[in-house]
């Protein structure tokens, strides 16, 4: 397995992928049917996650880079879920980046990207029905924090284990002592945007607006979020929920209807909690839980272990204090303590950097069985 | 009329209908209230009473003198904010949940607890002590203090000093055994407390009274382990309220096997089982039928239960599983409805099948599940 057949796999994978983005290309055309066939997520919203947030624009260099810095393995297995949808690309790139001998084994809920990548690239890894991972083999498994931890529990003693499973992303505002570097329309317009993508249901998908600063300042930014978030609704509509996701709604609005005063925001609902330092994640389906505090650092680190990325707004040494502080926390599902996280501004969360896995938490990390 | 004065007067309402509702069989007798009337009356009260209930009405428009369109506040509000009509300074006791799945305990303040306190013994006396005079009474839990903070302690003892009440200056063990006595409380850290088990069983036969056990499942199960196998000399009648479930603890035990090893072990029968459902949230409790189906709970006349859609709240016809949505009128000064997230299944004949906690469906995305409040 010589680097020049990783690379050479990479970039096939990478050209594939180019056409799968492209609208006009046969790839694009069969991806977006099926997308339309049975996605939940609407036209527009997987169009502008498309353009936005896979990296199909990365440039040859930044894609070479991986192959320095990912580990070397004997063999790659990459469990997807169907959650995944986009992240399967980076996921199988991740893969080729370590060996050539690559084997995938597809979300039967949504397996069109691996699929189309498989058929464009002419086999540059296996598509597989189980895992059938060997000792020293790396495996990286991307789904819900009981599928992982079942996972480990059936793979053979030796192999390199990257479990990469739920996370969210929280927005933190910080008051500017004097006058503001961004306006709050602009940056409400950002996260706006980073909500709809997914409808949330992404990794690194704000769920929680936290404002370090006054009640005043978070009612203004609130107001600003409620015009954004309509105004995003407009291009980006909202896609079809589940019956347990519409029950999960149903009881939080009930919930945060007798705490305060809410208010519908396009399809979803942004709470401002009158309440300060009450933490709540709210359900999916664009749904917001804004929280007043003093401190957000002193707030968040509790949780700090379910948090995968962060919008930041205004100037503040929060993300250095908050890695030093929180490295080494358990994560969700246990079987890791976390590393680093993603630190974005608003407008930005859902495209994070070719780098790595998505999940920093976790990294090129593994869990040795 | 004073918000004060509204409480008491309901909480007498409440305390009528209970005692005539037990009394006849049913609540039609010229000058009697009926369920639905003193419902409205209490959301009536609690619209005026609490903010919160009155934005909850208000956002979904509801008409409250519908019952069906009444909101039932999830459980989870109880450990996010106070949920009460009236101020922390003239609570008469707070019961707290058992805080099990690791987050914030919910409160449940309680301003009068005579309405309280008759409801249960009402409904404990038809329940559990029919056709019994006096029992010998104890319970396989941890003595909660003079002030308990758990709604199922306080029941436990107030079933206690009612149902058998008598000191005893000398017994076969020759020491006292108050109603009121920790001895009574037969499980600590260190786990079931077989001696006074025993002891509590010889009174009994002594006395020639029942012995009547109140139990949680995990309790009970963790009694079977300390036996062994043995086997303890019981009265002829000993019963056994059964209550919860196991909630996230390691053990569980399916409900045929915990009745059939229980009845092996202290010489009953299983038609001396008797579960019971309460919850921190709510006042009113239900219990099995004696010698009925196991798994089918009956509410008193002053609880109603429906199964509910999950995504709209929706009531369901009976035979349909869904969410449970409690109507409580013992809930005077806190909330009339309640929903939680155990599913239940209405019969036909009135009975409750509860079928569990509702299963999270799993999440699509690699977003976090919904978790509401955390810690």
């Amino acid at each position: 397995m010589s680097l020049q057949e990783r690379q050479e796999r990479l970039l096939a994978l990478h050209e594939a992928v180019a056409h799968i983005a492209d609208p006009h290309h046969t790839l694009g055309i069969a991806y977006r049917r099926r997308l339309r066939e049975s996605h939940p997520l609407s036209a527009p919203n997987w169009e502008t996650a498309i353009n936005e947030s896979l990296e199909h624009t990365t440039s040859r260099s930044g894609l070479l880079q991986l192959l320095k810095i990912a580990p070397p393995a004997p063999a790659a297995h990459v469990q997807l879920a169907g959650n995944v949808f986009l992240g399967a690309y980076r996921a199988i790139a991740l893969a080729l980046a370590q060996t050539s001998r690559v084997k995938v084994r597809a979300s039967r809920r949504d397996g069109a990207m691996a699929e189309l990548l498989f058929d464009a690239t002419r086999g540059a890894f296996e598509l597989v029905d189980e895992l059938d991972a060997e000792p020293g083999d790396h495996v990286w498994a991307y789904g819900s924090d009981s599928t992982l931890e079942k996972l480990k529990g059936q793979l053979p003693a030796g192999c390199h284990l990257h479990p990469h499973g739920s996370g969210m992303g929280v927005a933190v505002l910080f008051e500017p002592q004097t006058k503001p570097e961004v306006d709050l329309d602009t940056a409400a317009l950002g996260l706006a945007l980073d909500t709809a993508l997914f409808d949330q249901r992404g990794c690194l998908s704000p769920r929680m607006v936290i404002v370090e600063g006054s009640r005043q300042y978070a009612e203004d930014f609130a107001d600003a979020l409620y015009k954004a978030l309509v105004q995003v609704e407009e291009s980006i509509p909202r896609g079809k929920l589940t019956s347990s996701e519409q029950a999960d709604i149903f009881r939080w609005e009930t919930t945060v209807s007798y705490l305060g005063s809410s208010a519908r925001a396009g399809a979803g609902m942004l709470f401002v909690d009158p309440e300060e330092n009450r933490l709540v994640v709210p359900p999916i389906g664009r749904n917001l839980h804004l929280c007043v505090t003093s401190n957000a650092l002193e707030l968040l680190q509790p949780i700090g272990g379910q948090i995968t990325s962060f919008g930041i707004y205004g100037t503040s040494s929060f993300p250095a204090q908050f890695e030093e502080k929180l490295k080494g926390q358990p994560l969700n599902s246990g079987l890791i303590d976390s590393g680093e996280r993603r630190f974005s501004p608003f407008g930005k969360m859902q495209m994070p950097a070719f780098d790595g896995p998505v999940d920093k938490r976790v990294g090129f990390r593994s869990l040795i069985i | 009329m004073t918000l004060m004065e509204q409480s008491e007067a309901l909480h007498r309402r409440v305390r009528l209908f209970a005692e005539l509702s037990l009394n006849i069989d049913s609540v039609t007798a010229s000058g009697s209230e009926s369920f639905e009337e003193l419902a409205r009356s209490i959301a009536q009260y609690q619209y005026e009473a609490i903010p919160g209930f009155q934005r909850l009405v208000d956002a979904r428009n509801a008409d409250i003198k519908d019952l069906a369109q009444i909101p039932a506040l999830p459980v989870d509000l109880f450990r996010m904010t106070r949920i009460a009509a009236h101020p922390e300074e003239i609570d008469k006791t707070v019961f707290y949940t058992s805080g099990t799945t690791g987050s914030e305990r919910g409160e449940h303040p309680v301003r009068d607890l005579q309405t309280y306190n008759e409801l249960a013994l009402r409904l404990g006396q038809a329940a559990l002590f029919s056709h019994i005079d006096r029992a010998v009474v104890i319970a396989l839990g941890e003595y909660p203090g003079k002030r308990p903070s758990s709604s199922l302690g306080h029941m436990m003892g107030l079933f206690m000093s009612r149902f058998d009440g008598r000191p005893i200056l000398s017994d076969p063990a020759g020491a006292l055994f108050r109603p009121d006595s920790e001895e009574r409380w037969l499980a600590n850290s260190q786990g079931i407390d077989i001696n006074n088990l025993e002891r509590a069983a010889k009174i009994a036969v002594h006395r020639s009274e029942p012995l009547v056990i109140l139990a949680t499942s995990f309790a009970l199960v963790a009694l079977l382990e300390a036996l062994d196998g043995k086997r303890i000399a019981t009265p002829s009648l000993t019963r056994i309220m059964i209550t919860g479930g196991f909630k996230g603890r390691t053990k569980e035990v399916g409900a045929p096997e915990l009745r059939a090893s229980l009845a092996r072990a202290l010489n009953t029968e299983q038609d001396q089982m008797i579960g019971e459902y309460g919850m921190t949230e709510l006042t009113s409790q239900l219990y099995e039928d004696q010698g009925g189906e196991p798994g089918v709970f009956f509410a008193p006349p002053w609880l109603r239960v429906d199964a509910v859609s999950p995504d709209s709240g929706e009531v369901l016809p009976p035979g349909q599983a869904g969410l449970a949505r409690f109507i409580d009128l013992g809930n005077i000064d806190s909330a009339l409805a309640i929903l939680t997230q155990d599913q239940v299944r209405r019969r036909e004949d009135g009975g409750i099948e509860l079928l569990g906690r509702a299963p999270q469906a799993p999440v699509r995305g690699c977003s976090l599940p919904f978790e509401g409040l955390i810690s």
